[in-house]
């Protein structure tokens, strides 16, 4: 089973799911370099218990809880914040996407764009400079604007500007 | 070992999707400086220019500790000499070079094969007649350019030890490939004798994020 079709089954399961991080790029932008997870935002925290009656499996490694597919898919489950950008934001801002013949909700461009430059690893940079050179004439700004602090609007900007030629 | 002066400005200006050349100046001292460092950091690979006059990207590898920079030296020269060939710019084009060239494979699908990481999306091949292998390519249709799925690397540097050049190559490559490298070395660190530097939230996520 590929990741697209476990993604429409989670989505299907846990109801209320906006999906953020790599998998949220390859809806944007297509065919990625991605891990075999799924992080998603959720809008209401889930206990254990209510994860296992969906069919989830949780295990606790090194102290943290982890959540699996059946088919062994770890999902990162965010309930408070990404980045610093509220659950609640995410979900407002949330696009939908079309994943074969089904629909899921994926973090917009804009915030994904916003945490990925919080975020600042190797990794994450690579995404924003994708992002910006293929997506970067798509941005909305009055989005951004009211996710991101001026400075970060303006260093945003300032990337796009740099990918436009 | 020499320092290179250019790293260390660089490296001052901390790991950001773009640069301005304006940046530079304060750090290199005067504007002649800070154009004189930017041209040897794209000389040794580390740098490159972006669309727009004025801007630029640096590789996250640049950022590593100044004794790693001489083993990543031969993988960014081959990195800046490589050639994209695409022809149906999807998998298709993957499975055919597979098939008909010949030589060494590195970056994304050699470190899949060896992590089950991430998945990949760019086969680099090194070849030891890039000329020869990008004829055969373009007999078979595949157009050269900047996008395509399947990169010749010419021969730079030792290829002694496979895995070490693989981890090299990654490193050197910088972004998602510095996952590559973190899960080589996680997976196969008994064959690597020299290593790169990573924060340990980054070492701890590739452990997480490894398939069981």
């Amino acid at each position: 089973m590929n990741l697209e079709s476990i993604a429409v089954r989670v989505s299907r399961d846990l109801k209320e799911v906006v999906f953020v991080g790599a998998f949220a790029i390859v809806c944007h932008v297509g065919p990625y370099r991605r891990t075999r997870d799924l992080d998603l935002a959720l809008a209401t925290p889930l206990s254990d218990e209510e994860f296992e009656g969906l069919g989830y499996r949780i295990f606790h490694e090194s102290g943290k809880r982890v959540i699996r597919t059946r088919e062994g898919v770890k999902l990162d489950v965010y309930t408070k914040d990404i980045s610093g950008i509220p659950v609640s934001e995410v979900f407002e801002t949330a696009v939908v996407k079309r994943v074969g013949s089904d629909k899921i909700r994926v973090m917009c461009l804009e915030a994904l764009l916003i945490a990925k430059m919080r975020a600042s690893r190797p990794q994450d940079i690579e995404d924003v400079q994708t992002l910006c050179r293929r997506l970067g004439k798509t941005i909305r700004w009055n989005v951004v604007e009211t996710l991101a602090t001026p400075m970060e609007s303006a260093e945003l900007k300032n990337v796009v500007s740099a990918f436009s030629g | 070992m020499k320092v290179e002066p250019s790293l260390a400005v660089v490296q001052s200006l901390g790991q950001k999707p773009v640069y301005r050349t304006s940046e530079f100046f304060g750090p290199a001292g005067s504007r002649a400086t800070a154009y004189r460092f930017i041209r040897r950091l794209q000389e040794l690979g580390f740098v490159s220019a972006t669309q727009r006059r004025g801007y630029f990207t640096v590789r996250s590898s640049a950022f590593q500790p100044y004794q790693t920079w001489p083993h990543l030296l031969p993988s960014l020269r081959a990195l800046k000499q490589a050639r994209y060939f695409g022809r149906a710019y999807d998998e298709s084009d993957v499975n055919y070079a597979r098939r008909s060239l010949s030589g060494m494979v590195t970056l994304d699908y050699r470190a899949y094969e060896l992590t089950q990481f991430q998945t990949p999306r760019t086969f680099s091949i090194y070849a030891e007649d890039p000329d020869q292998q990008a004829q055969s390519l373009r007999f078979a249709g595949f157009s050269e350019g900047t996008k395509g799925r399947v990169a010749i690397l010419p021969k730079e540097g030792g290829f002694g030890n496979e895995i070490q050049r693989v981890y090299l190559d990654c490193l050197a490559f910088g972004g998602r490939s510095a996952l590559d490298a973190v899960a080589i070395e996680l997976l196969h660190g008994d064959q690597l004798s020299i290593r790169g530097e990573f924060p340990t939230d980054l070492v701890l996520k590739v452990r997480e994020d490894l398939p069981r």
